[in-house]
């Protein structure tokens, strides 16, 4: 079965042509995230190993044990539980971090994509050029910055914000936060860029041509229209930040900082597999919820701008 | 035909790009699912051998049973062509000793890592066959790889000179005969600190394992990360046995250690030698084999004099303190499993096992090595002498040992709540 291209002296392709597209991203998708988290249900609700305590998937749904999933989902709503303080601080990490991402990035990303100009791309390459690095090393790299006697102990000394070296790497949210925020703003930065460029600059021309000032542009017509950046910058950003561990490790690596991805981390390196992998799944539905919510966004403003 | 617009419309470009991005981007957070993924191999232990696990104590010593279907090689077969395929932890031999071994040997040596002593029976569970040689099984893991049949017994007839070298103070209660391992480094687990910034002398303390509890070290306290070393810190401190299994009194060490990782601040890591350049403690639980790498890790200006050991049963105070030792074994099914028991002969040779503690810092169970040996040849200075574990010092500690698993899961679960993961 063949059908005839829509445009007019177009080309026949086979029907299965274009769909066959996107056949690498399903079979990715399906060897790489559908399999794998069948594997991790399979361990949630599978056995552990009478002497080894080593997991034993059970891959038969029919034959799944609930109880180690029931049990952090009701530790997850016991008050004092460490599930439950590991979750409501990632939140807040994550809120504070996401929140801090896009106070610092927007205007970046405003500065690049209106004012930059000619050295648009200079600029560009050069905010990305660090990220080259691996995330690791960037980490191990802030380890020696924010030692006792490191750079940045050295710098807030001489300019008298400190009178002595602070320990920035004892355990402080302050670190882990900043870690983050450090690690994820370019990913906020460019899909701001993203937007804030290809914005239509006949609406802020005509919002000044009706006698809005600066401000009342930004906030009537700049900002309103580049909402689907932010979104997808706040997106991009606090996914990733939900499941770290590995900043929380090198930046502080104490209890009292200790993340939701930490305490995943922990279990399944353990006897808890079961509840890491429970953790995980509890996880998934968490991040589920504002992924959808994006989508369902980014339809309703496509829908918004064919009309 | 319906007009294009009519149709159903696909995800267009731009809205395909963007929500690839972030389905991109948000694979990273995915790492800990795929991670979840790594310990699902199936069991490859024997299930039945629970009802007759058997815990060794000194008091209890075990000869682990050997099947039918496990037994040793046959004596007098040639070494295989190799490659000779190593599990074990991270530089815990020297590449320059296995070198020498495969060059004498005609053989190429594969190095596998592992962290953890977790990951390391995770891992036979599932893919044990694929080793020759275990460096290193800890005394709490011998007792179920041997009863699971995931390791086989050792033929002793080629192991001449492991056998006439052993020092004769290494308890074998654990593995009576020694039919399934051989030692392979003992250690002391004590308290190492910076007398540069810490003015008391803590090996003098009555009780030492205080130090991890005082105010004065917040923030500069480390622990071992581990359920068992940290949990250990804690029944030691109030004169507990390191294996505790009373549910009481674990809750009661499970108090003061959460009281401790609030107040303190504690930090659980491994790495103490490597964070001296960074000056992160000043306290840090740690191993004696772990202070000899000390020497090679000093950031300019600090002397190996500023670093001081105790280990509390020869404070003042006398504390319990822990003292043990790794082993080596040979996996059931290995494919060279003659190779793997010449290479554990080859470390056994005074002249590589003294070579490989010059690199390696973790004192072999070498009868002809002793503090003498070590500082003489220039293998240790002088003032690092207090991590040489002499004879006398192996019945004055306890050392720790298989747990019934429910209580294994236990601990476990204390070193989550009291880390929080971290």
């Amino acid at each position: 079965m063949a059908r005839k291209d829509d445009q007019p002296g177009g080309v026949w392709y086979p029907r299965w042509f274009w769909p066959s597209f996107a056949a690498p991203a399903t079979i990715w998708l399906l060897l790489f995230f559908v399999l794998p988290f069948y594997v991790v249900l399979s361990v949630a609700f599978g056995r552990l190993d009478p002497i080894f305590l080593t997991a034993e998937p059970v891959y038969n749904p029919v034959r799944w044990d609930t109880t180690p999933f029931r049990g952090v989902v009701t530790r997850l709503f016991t008050a004092g539980s460490i599930e439950q303080e590991t979750l409501v601080r990632t939140l807040v990490y994550v809120g504070i971090a996401t929140a801090a991402c896009l106070l610092i990035g927007y205007p970046v990303a405003y500065f690049v994509a209106r004012h930059a100009k000619r050295t648009k791309t200079w600029l560009l390459v050069a905010f990305i050029a660090p990220f080259w690095i691996s995330y690791m090393m960037r980490m191990f790299a802030w380890v020696n910055l924010l030692q006792e006697d490191g750079y940045v102990n050295r710098f807030l000394e001489a300019i008298g914000v400190i009178d002595h070296p602070e320990q920035w790497l004892s355990g402080r949210a302050s670190t882990v936060v900043f870690g983050l925020i450090y690690g994820y703003i370019p990913f906020m930065i460019l899909p701001l860029f993203g937007t804030l460029d290809r914005m239509d600059r006949s609406m802020i021309e005509a919002a000044r041509d009706l006698g809005a000032g600066q401000v009342k542009t930004f906030f009537r017509v700049t900002l309103p229209l580049s909402k689907q950046g932010i979104l997808a910058g706040c997106i991009i950003v606090a996914l990733p930040m939900f499941g770290d561990y590995f900043t929380q490790t090198l930046l502080s690596s104490t209890r009292n900082t200790a993340m939701f991805g930490n305490l995943i981390v922990s279990s399944i390196q353990s006897s808890l597999v079961n509840t890491g992998a429970a953790l995980v799944v509890v996880m998934v539905v968490l991040l589920i919820v504002p992924m959808l919510y994006y989508l369902r966004s980014t339809n309703v403003a496509r829908e918004l701008a064919e009309r | 035909m319906a007009h294009p617009k009519d149709r159903p419309r696909p995800i267009d470009r731009r809205a395909f790009l963007q929500r690839a991005a972030a389905a991109g981007i948000a694979l990273p957070s995915m790492a800990t699912i795929l991670a979840a993924c790594g310990d699902s191999g199936s069991s490859g232990g024997d299930a039945s051998a629970s009802a007759a696990l058997q815990l060794a104590r000194p008091d209890n010593p075990v000869t682990l049973p050997i099947s039918a279907d496990n037994p040793a090689i046959a004596d007098g077969l040639d070494p295989e062509s190799g490659p000779l395929k190593i599990f074990g932890y991270n530089d815990y031999i020297w590449k320059k000793v296995l070198n020498g071994f495969g060059e004498q040997y005609g053989v190429d040596v594969e190095y596998t890592v592992f962290d953890t002593p977790d990951e390391m029976v995770s891992k036979m569970q599932s893919n044990g066959a694929d080793f020759d040689a275990v460096v290193t099984v800890t005394l709490e893991n011998i007792g179920k790889l041997a009863q699971g049949n995931l390791i086989q017994p050792l033929n002793k007839t080629y192991l001449t000179t492991a056998t006439d070298q052993l020092s004769p103070g290494i308890p074998d209660f654990y593995d009576v005969g020694r039919q399934y391992s051989m030692p392979y480094v003992i250690f002391t687990t004590g308290i190492a600190w910076r007398n540069d910034e810490v003015s008391e002398d803590i090996a003098a303390l009555d009780n030492p394992w205080d130090v991890f509890w005082d105010p004065k070290y917040k923030g500069q306290a480390h622990l071992l990360n581990g359920s068992r070393d940290t949990l250990a810190v804690g029944l030691l401190r109030k004169g507990y046995d390191p294996n505790e299994s009373d549910q009481t009194i674990l809750d009661q060490v499970k108090q003061d250690l959460l009281a401790g990782a609030d107040e303190m601040g504690w930090k659980y890591d491994h790495v103490d030698y490597t964070e001296l350049s960074t000056n992160l403690w000043q306290v840090h639980n740690t191993w004696s084999g772990q202070m000899a790498y000390y020497q090679y890790y000093l950031p300019k200006g600090l002397d190996i004099t500023a670093l001081s050991y105790a280990w509390p049963p020869q404070g003042q105070g006398g504390q319990k303190g822990l003292i043990s030792h790794d082993l080596f074994a040979i996996p059931k099914g290995a494919a060279s499993p003659v190779l793997a028991h010449t290479l554990i002969d080859y470390l056994y040779d005074p002249k590589n096992a003294i070579a490989n503690y010059s690199y390696e810092g973790y004192q072999p169970t070498v009868k002809s090595f002793n503090e003498d040996v070590a500082v003489s040849d220039g293998f240790l200075p002088e003032s690092l002498t207090y991590t040489i574990v002499t004879e006398d010092m192996v019945p004055m500690g306890v050392s720790e040992l298989e747990l019934e698993p429910a209580i294994n899961q236990l601990y476990q679960q204390i070193y989550q709540e009291v880390t929080g993961g971290a």
